[in-house]
């Protein structure tokens, strides 16, 4: 790259907003608590610093338990719908893309939801079968839709929608079927409510354990490919042209969306727009090229969330809102307004 | 320079038909080609089978004595490149990252751009002219502009062997001859193999040492454009009667479309 600064730069600028945001949104909460607290008692955990506490016991459980592993939660979230979003507007040649337009974050609900009412439980670390009935379930309906969608090496933006939408309709409505019919599912109904509207909350460290490494494996491997996803940009018999095994690497960036789909969707449910927005905020300061658009998508996606996470919690306290409520709400203007920029192009 | 050789190439989209029916075609070192005939007469599906993009149902093709089918996508990439004739960009790329694509196949996995790749873009920006625009939106471009830039990008890939589609489709006459300009003289200076499909008759006269004329798959006439480019020839491929004359200044073959007898074509 010839900017090899402004590439540095951008990157060392979302990572410190990234931080001061993760240590800012901890300070909020019913019992605040000052962000120089925060950032002494988590220096204190590393076993390096030995700062004297001018907190209480209480303030730091807070913090421990509840309020970091949550806010993590949120920026691993938001980190891989974007990086999804940029793997698959980068794909299907498309920048109006999204996990959960195109109906991967439904895909992947059922499959969990499946996985809730088997009879069979097995759990490794603190994830039963959920996980992987997610990802499998998201891998099969971007297939689907892939296909459906395509019109030759096009994937336009209407038969994509109609595709995503028929798609997504069909796995809510078996979703909501299997909900009524199964009684263990109907115990738990304000649970599968809250996962279906996309809520961050009971996260712990075991789960962050998984999460974490997970959605940093998918990001790097992204960004390995990021060269190859500009020149998909060119289309499947372009990017050919330019020796690229096409059906190899689409296999390969429809399994890794479907990867950090299901990954955020195990600890969130189905979060909307993220993956719509950012990438687009990005490419608008940044410029298209994913070998840059990727990393900065995925912090970008992790201070928006952190921040959309925080309003979520805050603007009613003590109750909640979902945070899947707030993002659609900013979201589907966003997406109606793109729409209605970009009709010229996208009339056929 | 390179060298493809199809032997006995055959290639069917499926049914019973043939687009390319049992062809035998070799196109030498530093040749330059244009490929001829009708809508459907299987000369995109003849370049296609060059470039790779599709497998022979039967035959084979050498690339410089080499079986086609057993080099891998980036081994043809750092010998053909390929201008398609539809070119559609989603995202608002500037025309020098468009062009720096065209180092795709050179750049391994983690490696960044060497120095040599940089000069290969500005070379080929140069030789194509695009200098003054190459730090627009690739999309913002004009038709003219747009097909320079994707002819940068292709010898970006510094081919041996340039496969065009139909590449003055859509562009005004002044463009026409600016582009056909351009690759001849990429022809003429860097011995670049080129072989183009063209629908111009006359422009393929103009410009073209060789000429290959298709009918339902099958080579119909090959040779130079007075070879060619004769009014039986395009009568029985075309079943359209013209008039051959002489280009006035490069002796070529010029082709007078006649209007059918018992129409008034401005009288």
């Amino acid at each position: 790259m010839r900017n090899k600064k402004r590439f540095t730069l951008t990157l060392v600028v979302l990572t410190i907003a990234l931080l001061c945001c993760v240590v800012i949104a901890s300070t909020f909460g019913t019992i605040h608590v000052p962000a120089l607290d925060i950032l002494k008692m988590s220096l204190n955990k590393t076993a390096l610093f030995h700062f004297e506490p001018t907190w209480t016991e209480t303030h730091e459980t807070i913090i421990f338990t509840i309020r970091l592993p949550r806010v993590l939660a949120g920026a691993l979230v938001g980190a891989a719908l974007s990086t999804t979003g940029v793997l698959f507007q980068g794909l299907l040649r498309n920048p109006m893309a999204d996990p959960y337009i195109i109906g991967t974050s439904a895909g992947a609900a059922l499959g969990a939801t499946i996985a809730m009412i088997l009879p069979i439980t097995i759990t490794f670390f603190s994830f039963g079968l959920v996980p992987i009935f997610a990802f499998f379930g998201a891998l099969v309906t971007v297939l689907i839709v892939y296909n459906v969608a395509r019109v030759g090496s096009r994937t336009p933006v209407i038969s994509m929608l109609l595709a995503g939408f028929a798609i997504s309709s069909l796995l809510a409505a078996t979703m909501t079927l299997l909900m009524s019919i199964n009684e263990r599912l109907q115990l738990q109904l304000q649970q599968v409510f809250k996962f279906l509207m996309g809520s961050i909350s009971n996260v712990t460290w075991e789960k962050l354990a998984i999460v974490f490494p997970l959605v940093i494996v998918g990001v790097l491997i992204a960004q390995l490919f990021a060269r190859h996803l500009n020149a998909l940009s060119l289309g499947e018999e372009g990017a050919g042209h330019l020796g690229i095994n096409t059906e190899k690497e689409k296999l390969i960036f429809l399994g890794l969306g479907s990867l950090l789909t299901a990954t955020a969707v195990s600890i969130s449910g189905l979060v909307g727009f993220v993956g719509l927005i950012t990438p687009h905020a990005m490419r608008l300061v940044i410029g298209p090229d994913n070998r840059l658009l990727l990393p900065a998508s995925a912090l970008g996606g992790a201070i928006f969330l952190i921040i959309a996470d925080l309003a979520a919690r805050t603007i009613l306290s003590p109750s909640e809102l979902p945070v899947g409520a707030l993002t659609a709400i900013i979201g589907a203007p966003f997406f109606i307004y793109l729409l209605r920029r970009s009709k010229k192009e996208y009339t056929f | 320079m390179s060298s493809i050789y199809i032997d006995q190439g055959s290639f069917s989209y499926g049914g019973s038909s043939f687009a390319v029916n049992n062809i035998d075609l070799k196109i030498q070192n530093g040749e330059m080609v244009g490929l001829l005939g009708p809508n459907g007469s299987g000369k995109t599906t003849l370049l296609k089978l060059a470039s790779g993009e599709l497998k022979p149902t039967s035959g084979q093709i050498l690339l410089d004595n080499a079986k086609l089918a057993d080099l891998s996508k980036n081994k043809i990439a750092r010998k053909v490149a390929m201008v398609p004739q539809y070119f559609y960009m989603p995202f608002s790329f500037t025309v020098q990252e468009v062009v720096m694509l065209g180092r795709t196949p050179f750049i391994k996995m983690l490696a960044g751009e060497k120095e040599h790749d940089h000069n290969a873009v500005d070379d080929s920006i140069e030789m194509a002219g695009i200098g003054d625009f190459k730090d627009r939106i690739f999309n913002e471009l004009s038709g003219g502009e747009r097909q320079r830039a994707i002819i940068a990008l292709a010898m970006a890939q510094e081919p041996k062997l340039l496969l065009l589609d139909e590449p003055t489709a859509h562009l005004d006459i002044n463009h026409q001859i600016e582009l056909l300009q351009l690759v001849r003289r990429l022809n003429r200076e860097q011995g670049i193999t080129i072989s183009a499909v063209m629908h111009d008759l006359n422009l393929a006269a103009l410009y073209f040492d060789r000429l290959i004329m298709l009918k339902d798959g099958d080579i119909y006439a090959d040779g130079s454009p007075t070879e060619v480019l004769t009014e039986e020839t395009i009568e029985a491929v075309y079943s359209t009667k013209v008039h051959v004359a002489k280009h006035p200044t490069s002796n070529t073959p010029h082709i007078i479309l006649l209007p059918k007898a018992g129409s008034e074509a401005n009288s």
